[in-house]
């Protein structure tokens, strides 16, 4: 195929320029990774100040949770509320295992089986996205050299 | 004059013949240079300190790269890197590495990446999941009409089930734009979307002779998603998700 | 209705509900930390109050370097060893 002689086909883009918000996940996550032998120690912020803002943080988010949820009127026609905070919680990929992994944990309370494996693997899947190790992002790929 | 056993910060890799004058501070406001080895050149600074402030310095170790970039071909190394000093960079990262790094240059060569995302309209969305998907409909019919309490366990049920429809609609967007946009590449990725209202996020590895190529068919497809995915289109960049081991055709099958 | 007050109204919600209900407040308190879309458009934001000079370059900055931080956070990069091999 010529590449010459293709079109893309629409009204010629032009990319703008990339700012940090464009580039910073793709500085921290990608390129090359070297063997590097010196411990370099980047200071980041006091994870320890984040533990208790978490559960400051997760009372309010259930009462507005479920207030959204209740509020929820998606058939009028200027609504401006959307399901936000449910969007919130729902629409990150891991949260969706999670639900998935809730309703499960919801039918064994009332029944009162156990099944501890279920909230161990909900547990670790959890704290295992504070990790989430770099370069390890899911990506598919396709790859062609032009000729 | 540098020691040449100060440690050194390594910001990425070019063509020696290439070396270019970067006027972009370093990080901790060093000045950049080049450490030449096997045809090669590793951009670094020297570095004063035990610690970074990482914040700051990945401004840094972003401006060099870019201004680089401007005249040459630069294998971006990952932020954070730190060698032993100049000797080290020739002796464990040049030498050893200098035919694959030759190499992943020469494939790099004349490309850039340019980056397209999408992302839908929050409200927007919502409501075509309503619409079509009568379970999801039939359910917030339910829950709107119990108490809070009554409906706890329908509600969590309304959100799995919308946050379903949601990661379908996502796989379905981010093939579409990838089937219209990857032709026009040299190489593509996909990478995993970690905002709320993502659709895709793509990154492609483009002939610089074939920008505005591409650049009609991102056009084309803006057009197509209309209302539906904002779509944002950003480059050139220097091909950092690129500057991977192995971008022979044929790894990594994507479906 | 009150969180407690629900919690303690809540119907065939034995001890272990109570547990998985702390557990999905932790949740999802967790997706709004590790949300980054937040940042994202943050970083946005900071870049248009630089083009339209709302604020000066320094408040700018600093408010750009919190927001990275809190992504290293999010990335578990914050005070991380930084060692690889090339593959």
């Amino acid at each position: 195929m010529a590449a010459a002689a293709r079109s893309g086909g629409g009204y010629l883009e032009r990319p703008r320029p990339s700012g940090l918000a464009d580039v910073i996940d793709v500085i921290l996550d990608k390129g090359l990774v070297i063997d590097a032998y010196v411990r370099v120690s980047l200071i980041g912020i006091e994870i320890l100040t984040i533990d208790a803002r978490i559960v400051i943080a997760s009372v309010d988010t259930y009462l507005r949770f479920a207030e959204a949820v209740g509020r929820l009127d998606i058939q009028q026609a200027d609504d401006s509320q959307g399901l936000p905070e449910l969007m919130e919680s729902m629409t990150s990929g891991g949260a969706q295992s999670k639900t998935k992994g809730a309703l499960e944990g919801v039918k064994d309370a009332i029944s009162g089986g156990g099944d501890d494996d279920d909230d161990d693997d909900k547990k670790q899947s959890s704290s295992s996205r504070r990790r989430s190790s770099s370069g390890s992002s899911s990506s598919r790929s396709r790859s062609r050299k032009s000729s | 004059m540098p020691q040449a056993d100060a440690r050194v910060y390594v910001y990425g890799v070019l063509a020696g013949a290439d070396a270019p004058n970067v006027s972009a501070d370093g990080v901790e406001q060093a000045h950049v240079r080049t450490v030449e080895h096997a045809g090669l050149a590793a951009l670094v600074s020297t570095l004063g300190s035990e610690e970074l402030a990482a914040a700051r310095e990945v401004r840094a170790h972003w401006r060099v790269l870019e201004d680089a970039s401007k005249s040459a071909t630069v294998l971006p190394v990952r932020f954070g890197t730190v060698l032993e000093g100049d000797r080290a960079v020739r002796e464990q990262l040049l030498e050893p590495n200098a035919e694959r790094l030759t190499e992943m240059l020469d494939e790099l060569a004349g490309r850039v990446q340019l980056n397209v995302r999408g992302d839908y309209d929050e409200q927007q969305l919502l409501r075509e999941v309503v619409r079509t998907s009568p379970q999801v409909a039939a359910l917030r019919d339910r829950v709107s009409r119990v108490s809070d309490s009554a409906g706890y366990y329908d509600r969590i049920r309304l959100g799995e089930l919308v946050a379903a429809e949601i990661a379908a609609r996502r796989e379905q967007d981010t093939a579409l734009a990838m089937a219209r946009l990857e032709p026009f590449a040299v190489s593509a990725r996909a990478e995993e979307i970690s905002s709320q209202n993502g659709a895709f996020k793509l990154a492609f590895l483009v002939e610089s002779a074939e920008m505005d190529t591409f650049g009609e068919a991102v056009g084309l497809l803006r057009e197509n998603l209309a209302e539906r995915v904002t779509l944002t289109y950003v480059g050139p960049l220097p091909p950092y998700t690129f500057a991977e081991t192995d971008l022979s055709p044929g790894t990594a099958a994507w479906a | 209705m009150g969180l407690i007050s629900g919690l303690l109204t809540l119907p065939l919600a034995p001890v272990r509900g109570t547990v998985w209900l702390a557990e999905r407040i932790q949740e999802q308190a967790e997706d709004e930390l590790y949300d980054e879309s937040a940042i994202r458009q943050g970083l946005l934001d900071l870049d248009a109050a630089r083009q339209t000079g709302t604020l000066d370059e320094d408040e700018i900055a600093a408010a750009e370097d919190a927001l990275i931080e809190r992504l290293m956070w999010i990335r578990g990069l914050a005070g991380e060893e930084s060692h690889g091999r090339i593959e």
